[in-house]
């Protein structure tokens, strides 16, 4: 009893060294904007000054802190409509990145299931369909098929959850499903033959976790692409519908007040391309701890 | 390659007829497609006239294969707007996307090549630094906020070029920079990338030890097997042209292909909309094809490792 009682602290420490280590192989800046960006769509709309929502039209289009006029009430300026721009994008900034969160998950998911099957059944007739159905949802351009969507079913935060996960399943089909190739060459897929299990226990017991450190770097490149492209339709307005306020819609607003207020369009860009970045050279430093032949795919 | 060429054609076929379905697939979706075509004020009879006209009181199967009938005989149907047909549209933009496109590429490779060389020769170095960071923003930056930074700083404050519509050479340097940006992120990371592997082969030690030029070494032979993982993004590039024109032909008021599919959603323009993305698809399906089977000429080993 009293060896158990002396190993758990150590191992409590070991457990938060690791942690220490893990972190300290990734660049310190961006590992820092991530945190306080996560921490912000998590509580940010409790820790908003003011509300994302309200609009005080005497207050509008004041300018950010440090400029004529500016103050620190409304540190980043306001909106057309009077809207504390820190506010909304604070509130944004849950919209983009669960946004974000959600497609990758459903869509790497099914994309890692669907492309180790295919690679598992490689030259088989379900191999060549997965593939060409893979083929088909990535050479419709996302933005046009999210275009017709808007029209049709109108712009929804699920509907573009369901749209963007169509588009990341066939990506990450494709590249699992060359991983699972290799890895089904491997002895121990033999061996598991001859010991005589079945083909979808070797499937999701052998093959599965043995791409799923390819799929994780997937997941973690694709965060970038997955805000800039919200970010991208909800400035054409066919993304999450207002009064949401997902970055690029921010971005939107300030377009029409670009000559005489060029602070609401620039702030939230500025925190998009930070994030984006940093999410970017996080994902870059994994795949190349991971999986440094990656690159030659083009992930 | 006969076989390759042939097998490589018949997949595209096939994807062709998915994305047909798709598209007519989504023009159901709303249910009855004519409530998107007449007005809310539109009586029973109306409702009957126009579902006869278009075929939507046939079975669902049988208005598919009206549709592919249609589509083979190149006919898109007519906008509901102004009436015109859509291909007659759409061939009116396209010749301004693809000039836009091309400009955009252009540009993209002369920022893309030298900095990308900058970066895989000067590794490490200050020159290499600047290279990724470019590189870094290049992809960070979401392009509809680049071109409205672009419009800000030289349209708005300094009055030196200009931002609407198409024009002359200088109404080309705005758009055309921001959709070649991220292009040349694209290019510069690959470049740099491929040219480090090569410039570790045995060949390129074998140059310098005949004591070949260091200037001979790197343009003429390592930056020519270095571009080879360039030339085969293509299809990635078109992707990124594709997405980006939409956006930024409507930042720039562009009067292209991505502005009109713009346009056609604001006007809830369905068939404009249909023949945009089928259009759309196939210039794309097309162009991946005519990509893979010139780097297979390239480089005969693709042809082994393709599916």
């Amino acid at each position: 009893m009293t060896t158990i009682a002396a190993a758990a602290p150590f191992k409590a420490r070991t457990w938060r060294l690791r942690l220490w280590k893990e972190l300290r192989a990734y660049p310190a800046i961006p590992v820092v904007i991530l945190a306080i960006v996560i921490f912000l769509a998590i509580f940010g709309g409790a820790l908003s000054p003011h509300s994302p929502y309200d609009q005080a039209l005497r207050q509008r289009l004041l300018p950010p802190v440090g400029m004529d006029r500016g103050t620190w009430d409304h540190a980043l300026g306001t909106d057309n409509l009077g809207r504390d721009t820190l506010s909304r994008m604070m509130t944004g900034a849950r919209v983009s990145l669960s946004l974000a969160a959600l497609t990758i998950a459903v869509g790497v998911v099914l994309g890692t299931v669907i492309g180790a099957a295919a690679g598992f059944y490689a030259g088989r007739l379900w191999d060549m369909i997965l593939m060409r159905l893979a083929d088909a949802a990535l050479s419709i351009p996302l933005v046009l098929l999210a275009l017709v969507l808007a029209v049709v079913r109108g712009a929804s935060y699920w509907n573009l959850v369901i749209l963007i996960s169509l588009f990341i399943w066939a990506r990450t089909a494709r590249i699992i499903r060359g991983q699972a190739l290799q890895v089904c060459q491997r002895d121990y897929i033999a061996l598991a033959r001859v010991a005589g299990c079945s083909g979808p226990s070797i499937l999701f017991r052998h093959v599965i976790p043995n791409v799923s450190h390819v799929a994780i770097v997937l997941a973690t490149l694709e965060v970038g692409a997955v805000i800039i492209l919200e970010a991208s339709l909800s400035f054409l307005g066919v993304g999450v519908p207002p009064p949401n306020p997902s970055w690029g819609a921010i971005v939107a607003d300030g377009r029409g007040v670009i000559a005489s207020a060029w602070w609401v369009a620039t702030v939230p860009g500025i925190a998009i391309m930070i994030t984006v970045a940093s999410f970017n050279l996080i994902g870059d430093r994994m795949r190349d701890r991971f999986d440094p032949r990656l690159r030659q795919r083009g992930a | 390659m006969l076989k390759f060429l042939l097998s490589r054609l018949a997949q595209t076929a096939v994807t062709l007829l998915i994305v047909s379905i798709v598209v007519f697939a989504l023009s159901h979706a709303s249910g009855n497609p004519l409530y998107l075509l007449l007005p809310p004020s539109a009586g029973q009879a109306d409702f009957a006239a126009v579902s006869e006209q278009y075929g939507l009181d046939k079975p669902l199967v049988q208005q598919y294969f009206i549709y592919m009938n249609k589509l083979l005989h190149f006919d898109l149907g007519r906008s509901i707007i102004n009436g015109q047909p859509v291909k007659e549209i759409i061939t009116q933009a396209l010749p301004y996307s693809l000039r836009l496109a091309g400009f955009a590429l252009a540009l993209a490779l002369a920022m893309g090549i030298p900095l990308g060389v900058l970066g895989g020769i000067k590794r490490g170095t200050r020159w290499d630094t600047l290279a990724q960071t470019t590189a870094v923003l290049g992809q960070a930056m979401p392009s509809f906020w680049l071109g409205l930074m672009l419009i800000i700083v030289f349209a708005v404050n300094l009055r030196v070029l200009p931002v609407a519509e198409a024009g002359g050479f200088r109404h080309y340097i705005l758009p055309g920079f921001t959709l070649g940006l991220i292009l040349s992120a694209n290019v510069m990371r690959l470049l740099r990338t491929s040219l480090i592997e090569v410039l570790d082969l045995e060949f390129i030690r074998m140059l310098r030890v005949k004591g070949v030029p260091e200037r001979t070494i790197i343009w003429k032979h390592a930056v020519r097997n270095a571009i080879v993982p360039v030339v085969s993004f293509a299809g990635m590039y078109l992707i990124i042209l594709v997405t980006n024109a939409v956006v930024v032909e409507t930042v720039f008021a562009w009067p292209g292909f991505g502005r009109l599919a713009y346009t056609a959603v604001l006007n809830n323009d369905f068939p404009l909309i249909q023949g945009i993305v089928l259009i759309g698809a196939t210039l794309y399906i097309a162009s991946s094809l005519m990509t893979d089977v010139l780097y297979s000429i390239v480089d005969p080993r693709i042809r082994l490792t393709s599916t």
